[in-house]
């Protein structure tokens, strides 16, 4: 079974509790709301997602 | 058996969805996230074939072209992609190969915009080139309103924005609802069709859109593979609209969203996908 990690946001210093398989993913702040994409595994970091550039899409 | 290589930009809920078909399937699949790539001039991108999936365009189109000049197979190639990230070179591409698309004008300046526009009568539309998720999209209903939407533009810095992708407007609105029409492409085969339906325009999923199954009669077969053809092959979602003489291809997407399209069509997007690229490395 994954453990959940408990890692603090990059934008509020709430608790987030995570276990992302990859990085690129999201995770959401319950606390503030930011969105945190995962930019390493091992050790987790987040740090704040880049807002949506022009082409970005589909 | 080939490997498949998934690059990607954002591990979104398709990328999930690949890498938990691939895993049905016994497909080895390696997901790359873009960001870190290390490009060399003869590799840097693991797989037999690469299903690339950059949520930037200009990211893909430059992971797709070392690919193909790796001489492997990239899904969607270069070529592809270059025709649909463009929705001017969309349009020049549909109209060359005689497929049903709305008329359109391009223009690079606002004044000139305008006359095109009179050209085109109103409501029309008008677009960036470039962008997705009906970024900057405005229908404007006469040639007022269509001086403001072009003041802004103007003074956008990006010269991109200065190109005037200029469209006739095509009427969405029937039966009190908005709606068009997404239909996927896999290879030679139209796998799955939805109907977008929304209150408002424009019905786009990513903008609250709901989704419904469109069947797939052999006019609408015919146009996505005349399309598909047109804009190079691969993996594709066409967006079409219903015009007074018939099916009308207005967009077409390199790197499709396929998320609200499985259930109301009950087909398994992202094993097709999967497999087609896993094909790609065999032939």
């Amino acid at each position: 079974m994954e453990t959940m990690t408990l890692i603090a946001c990059t934008e509020c210093a709430g608790d987030i509790q995570a276990q992302p398989r990859f990085t690129g993913e999201i995770i959401d702040c319950s606390d503030c709301g930011a969105e945190l994409e995962v930019t390493s595994l091992a050790p987790l970091t987040l740090q704040l997602a880049p807002e949506i550039e022009e082409d970005w899409g589909e | 058996m080939p490997s498949v290589g998934l690059v990607y930009g954002r591990m979104r809920e398709e990328e999930k969805l690949l890498l938990d078909a691939a895993d049905r399937l016994g497909i080895q699949v390696l997901p790359q996230h873009d960001q870190k790539l290390k490009l060399t001039l003869d590799g840097g991108v693991d797989g037999d074939a690469v299903l690339v999936r950059s949520l930037s365009s200009t990211r893909a189109l430059m992971v797709s072209r070392a690919v193909s000049a790796w001489d492997r197979p990239a899904v969607n190639q270069p070529g592809t992609i270059v025709a649909c990230m463009d929705k001017a070179e969309t349009s020049l591409r549909l109209r060359q190969a005689r497929v049903a698309t709305p008329e359109s004008r391009i223009a690079f300046d606002p004044e000139t915009a305008l006359e095109a526009l009179d050209e085109l009568g109103y409501p029309a539309v008008i677009k960036p080139v470039n962008g997705s998720w009906a970024r900057l999209v405005s229908r404007v209903r006469d040639r007022d309103e269509a001086r403001q939407i072009l003041e802004h533009r103007e003074m956008l810095p990006n010269p991109i924005q200065h190109i005037y992708y200029l469209q006739h407007f095509v009427e969405t609105f029937h039966e009190g609802r908005h709606s068009d029409v997404r239909a996927v492409v896999v290879g030679d085969e139209v796998i799955a069709a939805i109907r977008r339906v929304s209150p408002h325009w424009p019905t786009n999923t990513a903008r609250g859109a709901i989704t419904e199954n469109q069947p797939i009669d052999p006019e609408l077969e015919d146009i996505c593979l005349r399309a598909a053809q047109a804009m190079g092959g691969g993996v594709l979602a066409m967006d079409l609209l219903q015009g007074p003489e018939g099916w009308l291809v207005h967009e077409v997407n390199h790197n499709l969203e396929f998320r609200n399209t499985i259930a109301p069509t009950g087909v398994d997007i992202p094993a097709r996908i999967i497999r087609f690229a896993q094909e790609c490395a065999r032939r």
